[in-house]
């Protein structure tokens, strides 16, 4: 049997969902925080997209800057829920979830509260670093200045099962 | 706490599923069913006559908690089509002049 990952058709594909994933909310690289370091963007750049064949959504989300030291931005969310899975599977603390559903569906901290409100978050961090996108960043960088470091979750995984 | 459930996981079930609802629910339901069939019926004039009637708009409840206002996308009775289910009951081929007269009726619970 012969697979084929990287066919004409399966490449107008990929274009088509990251062009999805662009159309949804507001994704703005010149002032992102993340811009040149960004896996949406890079996708983006390795599929050739050019524009988006899709109408922008402009939904109107809001930024929650009441952490002390992160921000998150859900004009930028992609909802690939790492944040939520990093936050319960490693940290073990389960601050973010994804709320409602659909095009409703936001990531929230506990009862959907501001993040620096937050009884459950640790402020580890792992969230902001794991996230792909300018989402979740850290308080005081600008444009293009977030690079996320990801280095230490497949150590941290190892020690957790090394002490089993 | 004592669900023994991480908040934010109760809030993202809480309000992924229809039956959850966050907000206290009236005394007496109105679920208008939007189902194809129903809206091809008449189904969105129902609705947009009690969302007149009750001055709420689906899913919420009036002011003096006695009627909550809700929308079905399907309730498998497409023959009886537009229908509407008050309080668990289903009525069939709805008009507009018996839904007044069903939400009437049902204000008039209230000034008891």
């Amino acid at each position: 049997m012969e697979v084929s990952t990287d066919s004409e058709r399966l490449q107008k594909y990929r274009k088509m969902i990251v062009e999805l994933l662009f159309s949804e909310r507001n994704h703005i690289c010149s002032v992102c925080v993340s811009n040149g370091h960004c896996e949406l963007q890079t996708l983006a750049q390795r599929l050739d997209i050019t524009h988006i064949q899709f109408p922008y959504r402009y939904p109107k989300v809001e930024v929650d800057a009441s952490h002390e030291r992160f921000v998150v931005d859900h004009n930028r969310c992609i909802l690939c829920t790492r944040c939520v899975r990093v936050c319960d599977e490693i940290e073990g603390a389960h601050t973010w979830d994804v709320v409602g559903r659909g095009i409703e569906a936001k990531v929230i901290t506990d009862l959907n509260q501001p993040w620096g409100s937050s009884d459950t978050c640790t402020s580890c961090g792992k969230c902001v670093h794991v996230c792909p996108t300018g989402a979740l960043s850290e308080k005081g960088r600008s444009v293009a200045e977030m690079h996320k470091r990801r280095q230490f979750l497949p150590y941290l995984t190892l020690m957790r099962e090394e002490r089993g | 706490m004592s669900l023994r459930v991480p908040l934010s996981q109760a809030y993202g079930v809480a309000t992924f599923y229809h039956f959850f609802s966050l907000k206290p629910s009236g005394r007496h339901t109105c679920v208008i069913c939007l189902g194809t069939a129903c809206y091809i019926k008449g189904g969105k004039e129902l609705l947009a006559e009690a969302e007149h009637d009750l001055a709420v708009h689906p899913g919420e409840t009036t002011a003096n908690r006695e009627v909550s206002l809700l929308t079905a996308r399907c309730i498998g009775s497409c023959g009886l089509a537009p229908t509407v289910v008050y309080d668990q009951e289903i009525a069939g081929k709805v008009a507009t002049e018996s839904l007044q007269k069903q939400l009437a009726r049902t204000s008039c619970c209230r000034l008891a």
